[in-house]
């Protein structure tokens, strides 16, 4: 009796085995996986690409027909992965209407926080196994493509005649690395100043006005900061995108020289940059480091603590899901000195070099940059999309809010955001002086000339 | 006159063969587990160490710069100095803890199931929900605890933000509420071992509760002692998650809690210099090592195995 138990459990393993190998497409490998995940692969949404799953639809591709210039045979997994949890539900209706072209295509969202997305990303391109189509920012585009994990797009795009005029040039050009396109730009984003209504009437104060200054500001913060703690009036953490970039730029200092040989923190510019925080946090406009270190400062600006909030374009669709969704509205940066700056920074979709389905990744790559999927995102209230006249949607699926700030800024008062070929070197550095320097460790003269030094040093290993 | 109760010189070395590799059949999955994710990983490393390993696995020979720099750099002697005082604060109070613990629990008091179940606890939670929400409890401006004390009119206390080693006590705090639970089952299983025969004869003799805890419980669960004092000491020095957790990196307290092991984390991941985090790695081997040697010299001088 035990041993044909035994025996119908053996068996029954090998046919699993089987099953796995039975079904498999032209463009897959023959390596089969472990009978275990060949039960379980219809519904992981965890299976990496490099490892072949066996895809169950290849028999259904062979009988669907449908001829045309869309190849609806196209078949197979093609995994996307990406960071910002407030786009997985968009993500998830795009998925949908991919596969009203590619019917038999399985496109696996794999969704992740921005704090753990790169070092999760760079441990899986070591290992072979990163998505076939993943997000990519300025800062790593060229440290993946000298890597060789990115695919160069260009016989992609003249394949099928994508063009590219229809995105800003200088996000097409911020992933175009020696005279290589690999990326296509999906959205990008400025900085404002988000700020909550109903504390400015219960304090009596008047909204932020266009082109106010950083003066008008602090005054601005004095009269909302209420003296026994429970709001204050802005926050003042070593936020480098949202912070301290722009107002370095705005004092005539900048991040890197334009050869990105040379760091810019050693410059009058960028201590005056600096300072402006300190002082903040010094007048009691602002918690202290421990808070944020403790509390991040989006967290206590939804939870009203805040009465105003340097952030990017990009939290529109945290802040509409907050409690405070419709008591919150945006000004665009106050200016120093006369100088209205906002770093412009974009993302971008790319294909894996070593991905097993390159055909279905880049239509599904293409498609999601394209006109219709760009649309929807403006739609959808999250991140501003590149393509041409979906920032316009973008401003109005909020109209209660003066979203058009951030395009103004990106029109008129940008600067490209400070990136070299191995950024996250220098930007690990930056995280550390600048907690030295707001924790009051060092002065911001001392802190920043040895970010400099050694940023110099970082600058100088990079090819 | 032949030894006729000897089989054949042959036979006997066939069936001994067979049962050897009966036995080794048996024990090959786990063996080959080890040596694939324990033994590799640990020969890699110390081969890493003598190299610059950085982003995607680049390499280029380096010698022995990385130790160089390893003595040299500041920020790893002050992470060593933290992890020693996580070891010489939590061991010893999560050994005697845990031992007072298991002593009262080995009574027939009522309820004793439930107080197993709720002192154990701590140690089956994942440590990720345990730094989270102890992470909020301690809060300077929302947590929990600033809370109540806010109700007796304290101020809020500072607990995970000072630059000074307060918030490596309170993180002691959550590493002993975790780990104190394991050691007193434990210590637990080694007091049921106690014959009670010893406990009558002393309190026929008249020893009061408390001298029959020192003269006879103590000395019999040495060797249980001995294990449980091990273990948490090697597990302490590679206390990681719940300071990982707890402690941000731009938190004013980061270099007076950084143990070892989340230094080695950012250099080998956020950092990408996974040459430099392989000689920190050998660095935390070679003192773990050290300290265990140390403990099992110097336990045959109080371990009774009576």
């Amino acid at each position: 009796m035990r041993k044909m138990v035994c025996l119908a459990l053996a068996l029954l393993l090998l046919a699993g085995c089987l099953a796995g190998c039975a079904a498999k497409t032209a463009t897959e490998s023959a390596a089969a996986s472990t009978a275990a995940s060949a039960a379980t692969s219809a519904s992981a949404s965890a299976a990496k690409s490099s490892e072949t799953a066996a895809s169950s639809t290849a028999a259904g591709s062979a009988a669907a027909s449908a001829s045309g210039s869309v190849n609806t045979e196209l078949s197979g997994e093609v995994h996307y992965s990406f960071w910002g949890d407030s786009g997985s539900a968009f993500n998830d209706a795009m998925v949908v209407e991919f596969n009203k072209i590619y019917p038999n295509v399985k496109v696996y969202i794999e969704p992740c926080t921005n704090d753990e997305y790169w070092t999760k990303l760079e441990a899986a391109a070591t290992g072979g196994s990163a998505a076939d189509v993943f997000r990519m920012n300025g800062p790593n585009i060229v440290k993946y493509v000298n890597a060789g994990i990115i695919e160069p797009l260009d016989s992609y795009i003249e394949k099928d005649n994508v063009d590219l005029a229809n995105y800003p040039s200088a996000m097409i050009n911020l992933y175009n690395v020696n005279g290589k396109q690999y990326g296509i730009p999906v959205d990008y984003d400025t900085i404002g100043v988000w700020y909550n209504k109903t504390l400015f009437d219960a304090a009596g104060v008047e909204y932020p006005k266009d082109g106010w200054t950083w003066d008008e500001f602090v005054e601005t913060a004095k009269k909302l900061t209420k003296a026994d703690g429970s709001v204050y009036g802005v926050n003042a953490d070593p936020n480098s995108q949202c912070g301290y970039y722009n107002t370095i730029l705005e004092s005539g200092g900048y991040i890197i020289s334009d050869d990105k040989k040379t760091s810019g923190y050693d410059t009058d510019g960028a201590a005056k940059g600096i300072q402006v925080w300190l002082d903040l946090i010094d007048q009691g406009l602002s918690p202290d480091l421990a808070s944020f270190a403790e509390t991040k400062a989006d967290a206590q600006f939804y939870s009203g603590r805040l009465a105003m909030y340097f952030g990017g374009s990009w939290k529109l669709g945290y802040i509409n899901k907050s409690d405070l969704a419709d008591q919150i509205d945006v000004a665009s940066l106050p200016s120093i000195d006369g100088n209205l700056t906002s770093v412009i920074h974009g993302c971008a979709n790319v294909l894996n070099a070593k991905s097993q389905n390159k055909e279905a990744a880049w239509e599904w790559l293409k498609f999601l940059t394209g006109k219709e999927a760009q649309y929807a995102l403006a739609e959808s209230g999250t991140i501003i999309p590149c393509y041409k006249g979906a920032a316009d949607i973008w401003v109005n699926s909020s109209p209660d809010k003066n979203l058009s700030v951030f395009l103004d800024e990106a029109e008129n008062h940008s600067e490209p955001y400070p990136v070299s070929a191995n950024t996250s070197a220098w930007n690990d550095l930056e995280t550390t002086y600048m907690t030295k320097i707001w924790n009051r460790e060092v002065t911001v003269k001392d802190g920043l000339s040895e970010l400099a030094q050694k940023m110099n040093a970082c600058l100088a290993e990079e090819p | 006159m032949h030894n006729m109760s000897a089989a054949p010189a042959g036979r006997v070395n066939r069936r001994r063969l067979q049962e050897s590799l009966c036995g080794y059949s048996f024990i090959l999955p786990l063996v080959i587990g080890i040596g694939v994710f324990y033994l590799y990983g640990v020969v890699k490393v110390i081969i890493d160490s003598f190299y610059n390993v950085g982003a995607f696995n680049i390499r280029s020979f380096a010698g022995l710069s990385n130790y160089k720099a390893l003595i040299a750099d500041a920020d790893v002697w002050s992470a060593l100095l933290n992890t020693v005082l996580y070891v010489i604060i939590i061991v010893p109070a999560t050994v005697i803890l845990a031992l007072i613990l298991a002593n009262l629990l080995n009574r027939n008091i009522k309820g004793r199931p439930f107080f197993r179940v709720v002192y154990f606890l701590p140690a089956v939670t994942m440590s990720t929900a345990v730094g989270m929400v102890w992470k909020w409890l301690y809060n300077r401006d929302f947590g929990l605890i600033n809370a109540i004390f806010k109700l007796f009119g304290l101020g809020p206390f500072n607990f995970l933000s000072q630059t000074n080693y307060i918030p490596l006590i309170c993180i002691s705090i959550v590493q002993i509420w975790i780990s104190t639970g394991y050691n007193m089952i434990i210590l637990l299983a080694g007091l049921q071992g106690i014959p009670k025969t010893y406990y009558e004869a002393a309190s026929l003799d008249g020893a009061s509760s408390l001298k029959q805890f020192f003269h006879i419980t103590v000395p019999l669960i040495t060797p249980t002692l001995f294990f449980v004092m091990i273990t948490t000491t090697i597990g302490v020095f590679q206390t990681f998650d719940i300071i990982y957790l707890m402690i941000s990196r731009i938190s004013p307290a980061v270099s007076h809690t950084d143990s070892l092991l989340v230094y080695f984390y950012r250099y080998a991941f956020v950092y990408s210099k996974k040459g430099y985090a392989s000689a920190i790695a050998v660095l935390l081997f070679v003192i773990v090592m050290a300290v265990t040697v140390i403990q099992l010299k110097i336990q045959k001088k109080w371990t009774n195995y009576g």
